[in-house]
């Protein structure tokens, strides 16, 4: 299994290869800082590659990942992503409130949550968006979306 | 200053000082609500109002937004503004340890020393400070980045191999957007909405809120809950009897401040950056530094707030704003028919004078509410983690939304999130990548204007290392670079003779020792 030196390291090396690729057609003065922020790029994901190689480094204790977890992160950036790309049909205030509510959900201490715990974080959840959603609408003019099925 | 205090003192006009600075303060510690974007706001209100009430409600509001976005930044290590980045290398793991109301506090007292120090400096020096922010070119700027870039030595603690990889990282990401000379469209991807760039503020947010609510998520309420905050006493007083033992400290970070204010351009958030360097770099414990410790604090926050009056210098004495802010606060003053230059202290001294003392008036009142209420906002750390992720995923994507009223950028900062929480498990920190997503616009635009001048005058080489401010800053940009292998041999050898010596004496609980690392609790 690669360490952590070297997956970053050959990460580095094919973002530069795509940022290089995408740089072919800028004019001189528009790739010239970036062409020289490509070749440190270059240079520092060889090094780091080449580091991640060394026996000193190899040989170092691994964490082991944790699954579970892994599933709970990935479950909370759907639940932000599905509520960020609903929120123009859905609105600001819904969207907020479920994205609350799941969130708490998958942090909560205790499987499963019992209907009061859930309706505890419902109401909070209504309350804190209600909140934002008036002082921001309201007080600071920031036009959160309301949302198409809405009006 | 009778006339000025007279008017400043007057009840309308305190009222709104304190009801400005208030609402600067809120503004400060919402993220994605900035000084510029309030006092825009605000600015249409002053029409019908007589020029002093109007000026002095504005400069309310900018100061405190000053201090404002320490709040966010020490409690939940989300800045309120660019401005607070590095109030969250140790305001944050002083408030996880508990000891949050040490942390607010050293933010007040240095917002309040910044402000004071920057107001005096204002008022006395700014004709030849003026002029020295004038002879500020292109190779300045672009040395000016570069020795922005070397704090990455300081902010590294990890890896200084991966902290360089992240600066250059976020070099490449600021280069999105159109090339500010050549007019190139780079790597938007046929995304009309990216030709303006990726806004900082959607980038810090993205950066420092998204990893910490995923890795809150991960590690659950057993291993990520900070220890409890309890009240007590005597805190305020311990806190600023310390810093007052800190004076030069406090007077090299106000200097920091003010002298980066007065570069067009250089905002709150270069200036406490590079006052963190220094102060870890004049420190006899740099690696208590991003642990907790209020030196760290103090020095973040004195430069962050005394930017604010250098960037008034230019704008007062010549009529070019040294930040956004005070781009906003002048078109403020030519709607009242004053203009900058010479005539502000002559015809309208009065109007000016009173601006200038109404600064003075603000940073005292602003510490006194925000020292005060650092009893009540250090509890937001009590706030159970279930409802602590939940609500500051809430801040992040209003805050990112707030900015551009754009979805867009709520996609982005959940993507840069995503992109942060990778690489925080690849060893990466965000600092290193935020500082090169800052300096990068000043490193190219300073880079390729040299080189355009250079060319006309014959030789690029002798234009980027002859003028006087270039040489100060590549000294600066060396001693940057030597400084960190220096300390680190030095800290090497301490260790070694500390391993030797007799054990340490059993410290007090909740004390702050005279390296400023606050003794916490046992967790």
């Amino acid at each position: 299994m690669i360490n952590s030196d070297t997956l970053s390291g050959l990460l580095t090396l094919a973002l530069t290869l795509v940022a290089w690729y995408h740089s072919r057609d800028f004019t001189y003065y528009g790739g010239l800082f970036v062409n020289w922020v490509l070749a440190v790029l270059l240079a520092l994901g060889l090094t780091s590659a080449v580091k991640g190689l060394l026996p000193a480094r190899r040989n170092q204790p691994k964490e082991k990942p944790d699954p579970a977890a892994y599933r709970k992160v990935l479950a909370t950036l759907l639940v932000l992503a599905l509520g960020i790309a609903a929120m123009p049909w859905i609105g600001f205030v819904l969207g907020s409130i479920a994205i609350y509510t799941l969130i708490s959900m998958l942090i909560a201490p205790t499987r499963p949550r019992s209907p009061k715990g859930w309706a505890q974080t419902l109401v909070i959840a209504a309350i804190t968006s209600g909140v934002f959603y008036a002082v921001f609408r309201y007080v600071l003019m920031v036009p959160l979306p309301t949302g198409t099925w809405f009006g | 200053m009778l006339f000025a205090f007279g008017e400043i003192f007057a009840p309308s006009n305190f009222l709104l000082l304190v009801l400005s600075g208030i609402a600067g303060i809120i503004v400060g510690c919402l993220p994605g609500l900035t000084a510029t974007m309030a006092l825009a706001l605000l600015v249409p209100f002053t029409f019908t109002m007589p020029a002093i009430t109007g000026l002095i409600m504005l400069g309310g509001l900018y100061v405190g937004a000053m201090f404002g976005d320490a709040i966010p930044a020490t409690l939940i290590n989300t800045p309120g503004t660019p401005s607070a980045i590095a109030t969250t290398f140790d305001g944050y793991p002083l408030a996880k340890k508990g000891l949050a109301q040490h942390a607010l506090t050293a933010n007040a007292f240095s917002s309040l020393v910044g402000g004071l120090i920057g107001t005096i400096l204002l008022l006395t020096l700014s004709p030849p400070l003026a002029e020295l922010g004038l002879k500020f070119g292109p190779p300045e700027y672009f040395w000016m980045a570069i020795f922005g870039l070397t704090i990455i030595g300081t902010l590294a603690s990890q890896s200084i191999l991966k902290g360089l990889t992240g600066g250059a990282l976020g070099l490449l990401l600021s280069t999105i957007g159109i090339s500010p000379i050549a007019g190139d469209v780079r790597f938007t991807f046929g995304v009309t909405n990216l030709q303006a760039g990726v806004d900082l503020m959607v980038a810090l947010i993205g950066f420092f809120c998204i990893p910490q609510v995923l890795e809150m998520v991960e590690f659950g309420v057993k291993h990520h809950r900070p220890v409890k905050y309890k009240p007590q006493k005597g805190v305020a007083l311990q806190t600023i009897a310390f810093l007052l033992r800190k004076p030069i400290l406090l007077i090299r970070s106000s200097l920091i401040g003010v002298l980066i204010g007065i570069i067009p351009g250089a905002g709150g958030n270069i200036a406490a950056l590079v006052s963190y360097n220094e102060a870890v770099r004049w420190s006899k414990t740099p690696e208590e530094f991003g642990k907790g410790n209020i030196e760290g604090i103090a020095a973040t926050e004195t430069a962050n707030c005394s930017v604010v009056q250098g960037s008034l210098i230019p704008m007062l004495t010549l009529g070019i704003p040294g930040s956004p802010a005070a781009a906003v606060i002048l078109g403020a003053l030519m709607l009242h028919g004053m203009r900058p230059g010479a005539e502000m202290y002559t015809t309208f001294g009065h109007i000016t004078y009173t601006f200038i003392f109404s600064f003075f008036v603000g940073v005292i009142v602003m510490f006194i509410f925000t020292a005060w209420g650092s009893r009540i906002f250090a509890r937001m750390v009590n706030v159970p983690l279930q409802h602590l992720a939940p609500m500051i995923a809430f801040l992040a994507i209003v805050g990112s939304f707030a900015i551009r009223n754009s979805l867009l950028d709520v996609g982005l900062m959940l993507l840069f999130g995503l992109c942060a929480y990778v690489l925080h498990k690849l060893g990466f920190e965000s600092g290193p990548v935020v500082l090169g997503l800052i300096m990068g616009p000043f490193a190219e635009q300073g880079l390729v204007q040299s080189i355009l001048m250079g060319r006309a005058s014959g030789s690029v080489l002798r234009l980027m290392f002859s003028r006087p401010i270039s040489l100060v800053l590549i000294g600066l940009c060396l001693a940057s670079v030597i400084w960190p292998m220096v300390s680190h041999w030095q800290g090497k050898l301490r260790t070694g003779q500390r391993e030797q010596g007799p054990a340490a004496a059993e410290q007090p609980s909740a004390a702050i020792t005279e390296e400023g690392v606050v003794m916490g609790r046992d967790q």
